[in-house]
């Protein structure tokens, strides 16, 4: 069991065998490769995807699919060589949520850089894609219409 | 850096099947065309800054009462949908 010390979650274990391992990191956080996902309620379409030594990084993150988006692309090969990736089968496929405070409504999905870990054997990279149809800002409920007036 | 001059219909190539064309100048702007095999990938240097910038705006202030919010939101379209 591994302990890890977290801003939202306080201090939470976690089996080794959960953690994943990024051989290309998330941009802008080059240093942190260890993360566990963690569940956010029964249902939920989101999970966090909490960083293991950086107690306040933590990523709402989700599959696009979950809200009827679709979202299909090529991993290329060089990338599946690095996690070792032979079956599509085998991997999790999770982009990250921003939620504007207070504005849930407006909350958007990167779909132009998605995290592919390797469930086998847990590594995982976040891929960049090139193709402008991926939007870095990707609304999740494009009908919600502000709950205020 | 290797720095050269082309003019406007000129190539470059980059090893043995990267082929890099000027197609077009206007004012501060250049259109170019690029063939290069389909595993190679071409990336607007921008697409890594946008990314970087996203991820860091994702995490930040990220609250877990916003992510209920944003559940109760996909529950009511998921009822509406049923």
């Amino acid at each position: 069991m591994k302990v890890i010390e977290t801003t939202r979650f306080g201090t939470i274990q976690v089996e080794e065998d959960r953690i994943f391992k990024f051989i290309q990191p998330l941009l802008g956080f080059e240093k942190l490769h260890d993360y566990v996902l963690i569940d956010h309620a029964p249902d939920s379409p989101f999970q966090w995807l909490q960083s293991v030594d950086e107690p306040h990084v933590a990523f709402i993150v989700t599959n696009p699919v979950n809200f009827g988006i679709e979202y299909e692309f090529t991993v290329p090969e060089e990338d599946t060589n690095k996690l070792q990736l032979s079956d599509a089968q085998d991997a999790l496929v999770l982009t990250i949520v921003y939620i504007p405070q207070g504005a849930p409504q407006l909350m958007t999905a990167n779909l132009a850089g998605p995290i592919i870990v390797n469930i086998k054997n847990r590594l995982g990279i976040q891929l960049v894609l090139s193709e402008s149809r991926f939007s870095t800002k990707h609304r999740l409920l494009p009908d919600a219409t502000p709950q205020q007036e | 850096m290797l720095v050269l001059t082309r003019k406007t219909g000129q190539k470059l190539i980059i090893g043995d099947n990267i082929e890099i064309i000027i197609l077009e100048t206007k004012g501060e702007s250049v259109k170019i065309g690029i063939k290069a095999p389909r595993n190679i990938t071409v990336y607007r240097e921008e697409i890594f800054e946008e990314i970087k910038k996203a991820n860091e705006q994702s995490t930040r202030n990220v609250l877990i009462a916003d992510l209920d919010l944003a559940f109760n939101l996909f529950e009511t379209k998921k009822k509406k949908k049923d």
